[in-house]
C-alpha cells in the first residue's frame, strides 16, 4: 500500500488514526505495530512470508542488542555476528543474483568454465525484493552499532524496539531513523494533541502534493522520450529527460519523506527531515548532505568514520604524513575511505553495474572537490551552482539508465554541442509537459516556500491546503497511482 | 592540563586544520558554524587533536560528539588532572 493511494488515504489512515487516538496511551505502540504489520503484509501480498522475515530479523536483532550490551570480551565478536546476519539477509535477497552473474561472466570470459563447473551450475535465486528491506535493515544495523558504541542502552521492550523499526510511516522508504532520536517519543507518553495533528496533516498533504501533483506529472517527459529510439535522441532531449527524471525522483522521494514526517507528527513521534533544499548546494559533497540526509549520515557514522578511525588507516595516515606530508596523508586515507563508501552507496541503491558506476561517479567528483573544486566554487558560488547542476543532472542520467550501451550513448550525446543540439522532438516534448516542468523547477527552488511563509492569513493557508488535497485526490482518482520510485531499494 | 588549556590547544589545532589564524571556537561551536567542517575534515581534526594532545579517541567517543564542548570533555576525561 502506498501513501498516495485511495486505499491508504480513505480507508487505512482514517481507521488507524481513529484507533490510535481512541486507544489508551499504554497500548498506542501495540496499535502502531498492528496497523504497520497490516500495512506491510498488504504491500507484499504475493509473498506473505516476507512479513515473517521482517519479524525474524527484528527478533534476532533485539537479542543481539541485549547480548552486545552485556558482553565484555566478546562484544566485538557479537557485533560482527549481528552485522553479518543483517548483511546476509540483504545479500540473499538483493545481491546474490548480481554477484553470481558477475562471477559466471568472468569465468566464461577467461575460459575457465570447465574448472569451475560447480560455480557455473549455481542458479539465480530470482527472489522478489522484500519491500523496504534496504531501509529497515540499515535502520536496525544503526541500532546495533549505537548499542555497541554505548551511545544508547539496548531496548528491553520488544514492543518499543519493533515500533521503532516497523512503524509504517518510515518502514518502507525511510528516513533511516536513529533510535536515540525517537526513543523518548516511543517510550514516554505520546504528545498527541490537536496542534500536532493539524500541523502533521498539513505536512502530509504538502508531501502528497509533491508526489502526485509534481512527481507523477513529470513522468510524462520520460514516457514521451521513450517513444523514440534512443539513438535518434538529440542532445537537448537527453538533457531534458535527465532534468525531468531528476525532478521526478526528487519530488517523489521528498514527497514521501514529508508524508512520513507528517504522519509521525500526527502520531506524536518526531521523524527527521530527509531533504534540505539539495539544489542549493555548490558541491557534490554539500548536495549529499542535503539529499537523502538519513542515508548519507548512516554511511558517515557507520562506515566512513570506522574506516578512517581503524588502526590500519590511522597507521597509514601517520606513515604518509611522515614520509610525504600531512596533507597527502590525510588526502590518501580519505581517498580510500571515500572509494569504499561511494562504491557501497551505489550498491545500496541497486544490484546493478549502473548503480555502482553512479556511486563511483560521485566519488570522482568528491575527490576533485577535495583537490581543487571546493576552493573555486566557495569563492565563486554562481559557478558552483552551474557546476553542481551539471554534475547532478548527469548523475540522474546514470541513475536512470541500467542498460550500459544506452547510458554511454546518452552521456556522449549530452556533450555533442553542434547544430543538431536542439531538435523539434525536444521542443514538442517540452511543450507537452511544460506545466509539470515549470512546476518542478519552481518548487525545487525555495521561492514558493518563501512566498508561502510570508502569508500569515490562516484562511488562505486553509484554502491552499484544501486545494492541494483536492487536486491530489482527483489525480489519484484519475489513475496516477504509481508506486514510489524509492520502494525498489 | 585543565579544561581551559585543552580548549585553547584544541583551538590551535582548529586554526591549523582550517588554515584560519583568526578562528575562535567555543564549547558550543558545531560543524554548522564552520564552512569547511565536513565529515572528512572532522576525522582530520580528530587525528590532529590526537597527535597534538597525545590522546586516543575510540569510535564510541566520536559518535557522541555534538559540539566542541563534547570533544573537550572527552579529552579532559582522558588527561585532566
Amino acid at each position: 500500500m502506498v501513501f498516495s493511494s485511495l486505499n491508504f488515504l480513505l480507508v487505512f489512515l482514517p481507521l488507524f488514526l481513529i484507533s490510535y487516538y481512541l486507544i489508551d496511551t499504554k497500548l498506542k505502540n501495540i496499535c502502531v505495530l498492528f496497523y504497520s504489520l497490516g500495512f506491510y503484509a498488504y504491500g507484499c501480498i504475493d509473498n506473505p512470508h516476507y512479513v515473517l522475515i521482517l519479524i525474524a530479523s527484528l527478533l534476532v536483532n533485539y537479542i543481539f542488542g541485549l547480548i552486545i550490551e552485556r558482553a565484555v570480551k566478546t562484544r566485538k565478536f557479537v557485533l560482527t555476528l549481528a552485522i553479518l546476519f543483517n548483511v546476509a539477509i540483504l545479500f540473499v535477497f538483493k545481491y546474490f543474483d548480481f554477484f553470481i552473474d558477475i562471477i559466471k561472466y568472468l569465468i566464461t570470459r577467461v575460459n575457465f568454465t570447465s574448472s569451475f563447473e560447480t560455480v557455473m551450475r549455481i542458479e539465480r535465486l530470482n527472489l522478489v525484493l522484500p519491500i523496504g528491506i534496504s531501509f529497515y535493515t540499515f535502520q536496525i544495523m544503526s541500532y546495533i552499532f549505537d548499542v555497541y558504541y554505548k551511545k544508547i542502552k539496548s531496548e528491553r521492550s520488544f514492543i518499543n524496539l519493533s515500533t521503532y523499526i516497523i512503524m509504517f510511516p518510515q518502514l518502507i522508504a525511510g528516513p533511516i531513523l536513529r533510535y536515540s532520536d525517537v526513543k523518548n517519543d516511543i517510550e514516554k507518553e505520546r504528545n498527541v494533541n490537536r496542534e500536532n495533528f493539524l500541523s502533521g496533516l498539513k505536512v502530509f498533504i504538502f508531501g502528497l502534493g509533491s508526489k502526485v501533483i509534481i512527481a507523477n506529472q513529470l513522468s510524462g517527459v520520460n514516457i514521451d522520450v521513450n517513444v523514440f529510439e534512443f539513438t535518434s535522441l538529440s542532445a537537448s532531449t537527453v538533457w531534458l529527460e535527465s532534468v525531468a527524471y531528476g525532478l521526478q525522483l526528487y519530488f517523489d522521494f521528498y514527497g514521501y519523506s514529508l508524508m512520513a514526517l507528517g504522519l509521525g507528527k500526527m502520531m506524536g513521534i518526531n521523524i527527521m527531515k530527509n531533504f534540505d533544499e539539495p539544489f542549493k548546494a555548490v558541491t557534490a559533497g554539500e548536495f549529499w548532505r542535503r539529499w537523502h540526509i538519513s542515508l548519507g549520515s548512516w554511511f558517515k557514522d557507520y562506515m566512513l568514520y570506522p574506516i578512517l578511525m581503524s588502526k590500519k588507516m590511522t597507521g597509514l595516515r601517520k606513515v604518509l604524513s611522515k614520509c610525504v606530508n600531512k596533507s597527502f596523508g590525510n588526502f590518501f586515507v580519505n581517498f580510500i575511505a571515500m572509494f569504499i563508501v561511494w562504491f557501497t552507496t551505489g550498491l545500496w541503491h541497486g544490484a546493478h553495474v549502473s548503480f555502482v558506476l553512479w556511486g563511483l561517479y560521485f566519488f570522482v567528483f568528491m575527490v576533485l572537490e577535495q583537490i581543487f573544486i571546493s576552493k573555486i566554487v566557495k569563492s565563486q558560488r554562481w559557478l558552483g551552482h552551474i557546476y553542481l547542476l551539471i554534475v547532478v543532472i548527469m548523475s540522474f542520467t546514470i541513475f536512470s539508465n541500467e542498460n550500459l550501451s544506452v547510458l554511454i550513448f546518452k552521456l556522449r550525446k549530452m556533450w555533442e554541442i553542434n547544430k543538431d543540439f536542439l531538435d523539434v522532438n525536444c521542443i514538442n516534448i517540452f511543450r507537452t509537459n511544460l506545466k509539470a516542468i515549470v512546476l518542478g523547477i519552481l518548487f525545487a527552488s525555495t521561492l514558493p516556500q518563501k512566498i508561502y511563509g510570508l502569508s500569515k492569513n490562516k484562511y488562505l493557508d486553509f484554502v491552499i491546503i484544501l486545494l492541494v488535497l483536492a487536486l491530489s485526490l482527483f489525480l489519484i482518482y484519475r489513475g496516477y497511482n504509481d508506486p514510489f520510485m524509492y520502494f525498489r531499494f | 592540563m585543565n579544561r581551559d588549556e585543552i580548549l585553547k590547544k584544541v583551538n590551535d589545532v582548529f586554526k591549523d586544520v582550517f588554515d584560519d589564524k583568526n578562528l575562535v571556537i567555543s564549547d558550543e561551536t558545531t560543524a554548522n558554524d564552520i564552512d569547511d567542517w565536513d565529515s572528512l575534515t572532522h576525522i582530520t581534526l580528530i587525528a590532529a587533536i590526537e597527535e597534538e594532545l597525545g590522546v586516543k579517541f575510540e569510535m564510541a567517543d566520536i559518535v557522541k560528539f555534538k559540539n566542541v564542548g563534547d570533544m573537550v570533555d572527552a579529552i579532559c576525561e582522558k588527561i585532566c588532572k
